[in-house]
């Protein structure tokens, strides 16, 4: 069985929402996915293992900070940090950057397109053994198969031209049902328990609805 | 082009358009989706054929009507239920329903039949995959069904009367597309020139399903008596349309969609402002408009509704056409720039309902003019809908308070100001509207009250020394929505309704309306103040009707009708 994007993102939105975070870094994390799953890549299954191990911390603590790049808790959001590397919070003039440890990295390959997009230049990164590209046009490249390795340092490097092989996108998620069925626990979070007033009053059934 | 000389008219500003009242008093017009669908089937000659229609006795059964056009068929599989009077329920925690039905990408072999029969009749209990483009669901309207069934038994035509009252036999509860329940997702078919417009395979699938309703109420009467049953009138057939049943869950899709919305709207409102900017009227016109005005006046009088709210809006639509015919009679229209003098008449004289009414007409007979638009109005909702993080906070800072300023004049400290919380239930995840103040449901609250969170997001800006918006999101994440709102809004003129979504008198169904009538419908009949019945097609053509007749000219009551 397949998925949707729409599913699939809209699934992964109110899964981080129902993880803590806020409606627009959410709506960020849907988008990832999303982007991740078009390439065929396990970018549900990085967000669920993302979502249970940060469970319960604090943001704050997730947060890295500007200069180091590290975060106060440990490892660095993948979100908080792809947000802020796509909206351009770093790498104007530098040629690489280091972050010392970041929660499911494979995360950040769609905010790392953003920016390069953004930026106009290619960044470049090595996941496990694997040497990845994203182009200023918007294209994902690889060397080999991209793998969704646990937390770990990432370096980016800016401004070569993208090499390995280009990574097309598709229309559909091949994600695992029980990865669904784990993000549908997070999201579970968003829905407000249903009362006798709230499904009379709250939908708007008024009349009746038979004739 | 002698005759489309222009001068340019700006188009009308977004604190003026984009106000709750003034959305819901929109009408239908050229540019409304199933009219921008019935004139493409007719100008590409799309063919239509009944491929298989196999129902018993009971009503139970399927059916499968095929679309063919220059580049792709569709093809609506219908499957026919014998359902129980006390299953019958139109909110979206229903279970079971008179007919269900997928509009197909192709044509469905007898696998795939079997295959979607197993999840089709389920809905959201089902699943579908990509070969599926919308997945959708009607109920009987059983007094009408009933009536219709027993008269053709006996070889005679349904009341005229009863017909008019209701004037569908079935009406949708859900139309689904866009990826819902495993379907495809839009990109599948983005780049097909049918589906260019939005809202084309909703609107395909309703006009095929039309067709097969009308069908199965005349099977259903040939099978009860063999002998004596006969088929509708044809012009009795044509005032059936399907009815739809929109409730609160389609009110967030527009605040959800807002570069979506902001096509929609300006690409009507570049259409009327493209009328206004006529020197001269071009030849006919002023008698076109006229005739369009008449149509209207009839259309305003046999317009119902039990709900006291529509009642006092129809109560002034009615009082405008009466007397935007009075002034059409008194005017002679050679003046220059005579339509943007009808239009600023029109403006210090009708109510919201007349104004919005008079868009429709002055667009009714500029189709060469207009038409163009409607390729304008699909979105792209990906790339531009990035925050840009360089912005400098100044820069952004102004933004916020020329795009919600409407925002900065509401005192959010009332209680009046935020009485209302959206959020979805955990039941069959209904999106659902509830009081703050008497509810516990306001941390499950969604992000649909933009006025509320600009005018929060307005105090932080304030007191930030952040230099960019990437610097003041990351001190602020909290504001992260409504700030890629706000730049979207920036960008996007009619993005956002400049009104307040959570105050205490919020009408959902000003939402439902500015959605439905860009649909198409034409009575809009609200059963609360959340909840809103239409009717879709009526009057239309058939599918086997486009090839000969007229395709476009059935949203407004016939010219005769007008003058008697």
């Amino acid at each position: 069985m397949t998925w949707s994007l729409n599913e699939i993102e809209a699934l992964s939105r109110k899964a981080t929402r129902g993880a803590g975070y806020s409606w627009g870094l959410a709506e960020e994390a849907g988008r990832a996915v999303r982007w991740l799953e078009a390439r065929s890549l396990p970018g549900a299954a990085a967000l669920v293992g993302h979502l249970q191990a940060m469970d319960g911390q604090a943001l704050t603590a997730l947060t890295p900070d500007l200069d180091t790049w590290a975060a106060p808790g440990g490892a660095a959001c993948p979100i908080l940090a792809g947000t802020m590397l796509a909206d351009g919070l770093a790498g104007g003039d530098t040629d690489e950057l280091d972050l010392p440890r970041v929660n499911a990295p494979l995360l950040l390959l769609p905010f790392l397109s953003w920016m390069a997009e953004a930026q106009d230049r290619a960044v470049a990164l090595d996941l496990a053994d694997t040497a990845i590209a994203l182009g200023p046009d918007g294209m994902l490249y690889a060397s080999g198969t991209i793998t969704a390795p646990g937390a770990g340092p990432v370096t980016l490097h800016f401004g070569a031209s993208p090499s390995g092989a280009p990574i097309t996108e598709g229309l559909r998620s091949a994600c695992d049902a029980a990865i669904v069925a784990a993000l549908n626990t997070f999201a579970h979070r968003t829905y407000a328990p249903a009362t006798e007033e709230s499904r009379l009053a709250g939908a708007g059934a008024g009349l009746s609805d038979n004739d | 082009m002698d005759q489309t000389r222009t001068d340019t008219i700006a188009l009308r500003d977004p604190n003026t358009v984009m106000t709750l009242a003034r959305m819901g008093s929109f009408h239908q017009c050229r540019l409304s989706f199933m009219r921008v669908l019935l004139r493409r089937l007719k100008s590409e000659n799309w063919r239509f054929e009944r491929r298989e229609f196999e129902v018993n006795a009971k009503g139970v059964g399927h059916a499968v009507y095929t679309a063919h056009g220059p580049d792709h068929s569709y093809s609506l599989i219908a499957f026919a239920n014998d359902l129980p009077p006390e299953k019958r329920s139109d909110r979206v925690i229903a279970t079971e329903w008179d007919a269900t039905f997928t509009l197909y990408d192709g044509i469905p072999d007898r696998s795939e039949i079997d295959r979607l029969r197993a999840n089709i009749p389920l809905q959201e209990a089902g699943r579908v995959d990509d070969n599926s483009l919308s997945v959708s669901r009607a109920n009987r309207s059983v007094r009408l069904w009933d009536h219709v069934v027993e008269a053709l038994a006996a070889g005679g035509q349904p009341d005229e009367a009863r017909v008019a009252d209701v004037g569908y036999l079935m009406r949708t509860t859900a139309v689904y597309g866009s990826g819902k329940l495993g379907a495809a997702d839009r990109e599948k078919t983005a780049d097909r020139q049918e589906f260019q417009a939005p809202f084309q395979i909703e609107m395909l699938s309703v006009f095929l399903t039309r067709a097969f309703v009308m069908d199965l109420v005349e099977h259903m009467a040939k099978i009860r008596a063999p002998e004596t049953a006969v088929p509708l009138a044809p012009a009795l057939r044509r005032r059936f349309g399907i009815g739809n049943s929109t409730g609160l869950g389609m009110a967030p899709y527009l605040i959800n969609h807002p570069i979506l919305l902001n096509n929609w709207i300006a690409a009507r409102e570049t259409a009327l402002a493209r009328v206004r900017a006529l020197r001269d009227a071009m030849p006919g016109t002023d008698k076109a408009v006229r005739d369009y005005a008449r149509r209207a006046q009839v259309n305003a009088q046999n317009w119902h509704s039990e709900h006291p709210i529509q009642q006092a809006k129809l109560a002034d639509l009615r009082r405008d056409m009466d007397a935007l015919c009075a002034h059409l009679d008194k005017t002679n229209l050679t003046d220059p720039q005579p339509w943007n003098t009808l239009w600023h008449w029109a403006e210090a004289n009708l109510s919201l309902e007349g104004q919005e009414q008079l868009v429709s007409l002055l667009l009714e007979p500029h189709g060469d003019l207009v038409d163009d638009l409607a390729a304008t109005m699909a979105a792209d909702e990906t790339t531009p809908t990035r925050i840009n993080g360089a912005m400098p906070l100044s820069e952004f800072r102004a933004l916020v308070d020329d795009v919600y300023a409407f925002a900065q004049k509401i005192d959010w400290a009332s209680c009046a100001a935020q009485e209302n919380v959206w959020y979805t239930s955990e039941e069959k995840l209904e999106p659902r509207l509830g009081d703050r103040y008497a509810e516990p449901v306001e941390p499950y609250e969604l992000p649909l009250c933009p006025g509320r969170d600009a005018a929060r997001m307005h105090a932080d800006l304030a007191t930030s020394s952040a230099g960019t918006v990437a610097r003041f999101l990351m001190d602020h994440p909290e504001h992260r929505h409504i700030a890629r709102r706000a730049q979207i809004a920036a960008r996007f003129p009619y993005a956002e309704i400049r009104d307040n979504t959570i105050g205490a008198g919020l009408l959902p169904i000003d939402l439902l309306r500015a959605k439905l009538a860009f649909f198409g419908a034409c009575h809009f009949d609200p059963r609360s103040d959340r909840w809103v019945r239409i009717n879709m097609f009526q009057h239309a053509p058939f599918p086997a009707d486009l090839a000969t007749g007229e395709a476009d000219d059935w949203t407004f009551p016939p010219a005769q009708e007008a003058a008697e």
